[in-house]
């Protein structure tokens, strides 16, 4: 069975119908929607119990050539760090369309944009040739920049200009990059290739090495977004409808991170060493900066987008820390913040539907009002705090543990930032949920069976993730112990190229690998 | 404190706050490896049982008063950490465990009793008309203050003492002088509210046995909560808790144990006295504290509460507006918005050379043949 083909190209089934049928009832476009996104999580299922938990290497491959004279292959596999963003793609998925339910112009399209939306997100953590990956990436912009340019809010085309020239900006570069990584490929065994595994034996020189990081990372940075090239988020957050902003935040962001750790650190270990003491400064930054800009802020939407870079700086943080703990918290984080994040956008649509507004100030004492959604948003809200018992604390624990091991001012730091979370939560949660219900919001009814279906399953893995940790962690273990490993101890192949670290990183190398893995720590 | 009274009673006597105590004492190795850190512990301790004595001694609200004597008691506490007496610091957690929630319970009842009143000022000769309550509130008032047998006596006076018998003189007589203040405003309280005539028109109602069953057992344990630590180094407590704490630092000297006993009975109980006078023999309360003159800042919590608010307003909320709006906005987008501008006023310059006129054009291509002519002309 091919499982991951099958999932990847399953969502672009609905399409062809969503497009030919030009006189389709809404309700018919909603129904397919939510159809195909229900049958590719069903159908990803099938790629969780094929995976072996203890092997740290890509499972279910499939490789078939494609371009011939450019060398471009479709091969596709899956690992430790994308088998969860690919579930989470598929999870949240129906719960974006049935989030959409009260979108009424052009369902049809809007319905197709999301398909396709779903398509290029599941082929970018799938795609092991950079090739596939670059276009996968690509293919993303575009459904997003319709979803927000065409239903979103007032000031819709400025956000979507603006996240689609910002990230295309980062795009060139890492377009660039690939190139020049396939034009160094020929002395390779096998030839000319775009193949991540064949191109992490290449050898490059230091400076080559540390340029092409660059140009990865920024185009990386872009999308995580990290510190400063996040002002594109709160306005693509804001502007975007619900759905948009869960995918947004949900997934969008996380192909950033993925691509750090799956290119960045796999492609160029001795550039990663080099510039990851600049880039937890930049996590640490974008924690704490994005942290206080969240507390003064009047949106909801646009505190939420900022609570999104402060969890980012996390990821990042954890990632680049080098050790298991951090390597892997910095994944488990990307899950957690992808299912809080989105618990909490969804929420924010729905209090917006009613109230149709997005302003803390008018809001105020709806828990008395709604108090099922109140209460719920309180767990989603505790959630993203990183109260212990609920998925986050695991996470953020990890990455500031991770963190502690290699960089103590890092962890001091990043944990301050965790305060502050609670701060700017807790009190937005006060502002708009206690109190005294303003006049005009007094007769809004709780939530409908719609809403508890899409907020159900959400809040109930925020429980299981808080409780059961392992369940994630003993499958992401082996690769990232993988990837800190391979940074931590360069393969002899090039031990030329690393003068600077080869001293340092040898006294890591036991430890790392004695250290054997996260999953004995649990709350 | 803003909390209903059974949360009052259970943050503020029970857990939440007592939850620093027991960390410092829990982990006491790692304050005894720093070598500096319990000094810190005691020299804070001390400064807060001051602190929150002072300030409950100005409150009105009954609530307020409780909420500061804990502050104050928990600097006992500390203290106590700080002198590495393990066992009284315990000991007195849980006197004062039962005492305070006594206390914050029966304050419920008067609250309940008097439709939600809390100011001292408007009650009065409440016993009449809540005579059980009255009981109760007395024994955990006497218990606060530290009057002989009670549970607070022991445990307050274990700390005090042991701070002479160490020979730390100086804290000894704070921690005396604190002791009489919490024997001052614990009096105020108990004589503001029950005792003397009524000041206002409220009429208040006994709470139902079900309020005041749970009382009587709080009740019994801070009249004999004492029991648990009779003595400084082998009561029941301290003996319980040594395979941890470890045995206690040696007394070095100081006053003999009976003395010290007699001069913190005397204490307290002279407190509760001179509050019976000032505020229980019908003598003008508001006079004393108009000729003192030290009633606002007293009230105010010396302004703590203002200072962090005002930090908080000015400090916090100010960098993160200037964070959120000038950075974030203007720096840092708006660099972000100029790359875009530039590119679009750099377009519109290559705009203007498409003007859409014949005219234009033909000018533009015989300027560039003449331009071509003249350069071959000149070349050969």
């Amino acid at each position: 069975m091919r499982w991951l083909s099958l999932t990847i190209f399953l969502p672009l089934v609905g399409v062809p119908f969503l497009l030919a049928a030009r006189d389709l009832p809404d309700r018919w476009s909603r129904g397919i929607g939510l159809l195909v996104t229900v049958a590719a999580f069903l159908v990803s299922l099938g790629i969780l119990a094929n995976f072996h938990a203890g092997d740290p290497g890509y499972q279910l491959t499939e490789s078939v050539t494609w371009v011939k004279a450019l060398h471009l292959r479709y091969s596709v596999g899956v690992d430790g760090i994308s088998l969860f963003m690919v579930l989470l793609t598929t999870f949240l998925m129906p719960l974006a369309v049935l989030a959409s339910w009260k979108v009424d112009s052009n369902v049809r399209l809007f319905m197709a944009s999301m398909l396709v939306l779903e398509t290029a997100m599941l082929g970018s953590f799938l795609s092991l040739d950079l090739l596939l990956f670059f276009l996968f990436f690509e293919a993303i912009l575009f459904p997003m920049y319709l979803i927000i340019g065409a239903w979103g809010g007032e000031r819709r085309i400025y956000a979507a200009v603006k996240f689609f020239l910002y990230t295309m900006a980062g795009s060139a570069l890492l377009l660039v990059a690939i190139l020049f990584l396939f034009s160094r490929s020929g002395s390779l065994p096998g030839g000319p290739t775009f193949d991540v595994r064949s191109l992490a034996h290449l050898e490059l020189s230091t400076t080559a090495g540390r340029w092409l990081f660059l140009a990865f990372f920024v185009a990386f940075a872009v999308k995580v977004p990290v510190f400063p090239l996040h002002t594109w988020l709160p306005d693509a957050h804001t502007e975007a409808p619900t759905a948009g902003s869960v995918l947004l935040a949900g997934v969008l962001l996380k192909v950033g991170a993925y691509g750090l750790i799956r290119f960045n650190l796999s492609l160029f270990p001795e550039a990663s060493h080099y510039f990851a003491d600049l880039i937890s400064i930049l996590a640490v930054i974008g924690i704490i900066y994005g942290s206080v800009v969240a507390l003064i802020q009047s949106d909801i939407k646009r505190l939420v987008a900022y609570s999104s870079v402060a969890h980012l700086g996390f990821v990042v943080l954890g990632i680049f820390a080098f050790t298991l703990q951090g390597t892997s918290g910095g994944v488990l984080q990307m899950i957690n913040h992808g299912l809080s994040t989105a618990g909490l956008f969804l929420i924010v649509g729905m209090v917006y539907e009613r109230t149709h507004t997005r302003e803390l100030g008018e809001l105020g004492g709806l828990a008395k009002v709604m108090p099922w959604l109140a209460g719920c948003f309180l767990v989603v809200v505790l959630a993203s705090i990183g109260l212990p018992g609920l998925n986050n604390f695991v996470g953020e624990f990890l990455v500031v543990l991770g963190t502690m091991i290699s960089n103590v001012g890092f962890g001091v730091l990043a944990a301050s930032g965790i305060v502050l979370g609670a701060i700017y939560l807790l009190w937005s949660y006060q502002r708009a949920m206690l109190g005294e219900v303003p006049e005009e919001h007094s007769g809004h009814g709780d939530l409908s069976v719609r809403e508890v279906a899409i907020l159900a399953p959400v809040i109930a893995l925020l429980v299981v993730f808080g409780l059961r940790p392992n369940l994630l962690l003993e499958r992401i273990d082996p690769t990232t112990n993988a990837v800190v490993h391979r940074i931590e101890c360069p393969p002899p192949a090039v031990p030329s190229a690393l003068p600077s670290v080869s001293t340092g990183s040898a006294e890591g190398c036991p430890e790392v690998a004695a250290a054997g893995s996260t999953a004995g720590v649990s709350p | 404190m803003e909390g209903p009274s059974p949360v009052s009673a259970l943050i503020h006597a029970a857990t939440m706050v007592t939850a620093g105590v027991y960390l410092v004492v829990r982990a006491h190795l790692l304050f005894e490896i720093s070598g500096v850190a319990l000094t810190v512990v005691l020299v804070v301790g001390l400064v807060t049982l001051l602190y929150g004595a002072l300030a409950a001694l100005g409150q009105d609200d009954l609530k307020r008063v409780l909420a500061y004597s804990t502050i104050s008691q928990l600097g006992y506490m500390f203290v106590a950490a700080g002198m590495r007496l393990y066992g009284a610091a315990i000991l007195m957690l849980v006197a004062h465990a039962f005492y305070k929630a006594l206390l914050f319970l029966t304050a419920g009842n008067v609250m309940h009793g008097l439709d939600g009143e809390l100011d001292m000022k408007k009650m009065g000769g409440v016993r009449r008309s809540m005579p059980i309550t009255a009981v109760l509130f007395t024994i955990g008032a006497l218990a606060l203050a530290g009057v002989p047998p009670l549970a607070g006596f022991f445990a307050k006076d274990h700390i005090v003492n042991f701070a002479d018998q160490t020979g730390r003189t100086a804290v000894y007589l704070l921690a005396l002088a604190g002791a009489f203040i919490s024997a001052l405003y614990a009096g105020r309280a108990a004589f503001l509210v029950f005792f003397g005539t009524p000041r206002s028109d409220l009429r208040g109602h006994e709470a139902p046995p079900i309020m005041n069953t749970p009382l009587a057992v709080l009740a019994f344990g801070a009249a004999t909560g004492g029991l648990l630590g009779l003595s400084t180094e082998n009561g029941t407590l301290q003996e319980f808790l040594e395979p941890v704490t470890g045995p206690l630092a040696h007394i070095t000297g100081g006053l003999s144990e009976p003395v010290l006993i007699s001069i913190a009975a005397v204490v307290a109980i002279a407190g509760v006295v001179l509050a019976g006078y000032v505020w229980g023999t019908g003598y003008d309360w508001m006079v004393l504290r108009q000729r003192l003159g030290v009633q606002p800042a007293m009230e105010a919590g010396f302004g703590i509460d203002a200072l962090f608010g005002a930090v908080n307003e000015i400090a916090g909320k100010g960098a993160a507006r200037f964070l959120a709006f000038t950075v974030d906005r203007r720096w840092i987008d708006g660099v972000v918005n100029g790359v875009g501008a530039g590119a679009r006023s750099l377009a519109g310059l290559g705009r203007r050379i498409q003007t859409g006129f014949v005219r234009t054009y033909a000018l533009a291509l015989f300027m560039g043949a003449a331009g071509i002519l003249l350069y071959l002309g000149w070349r050969f």
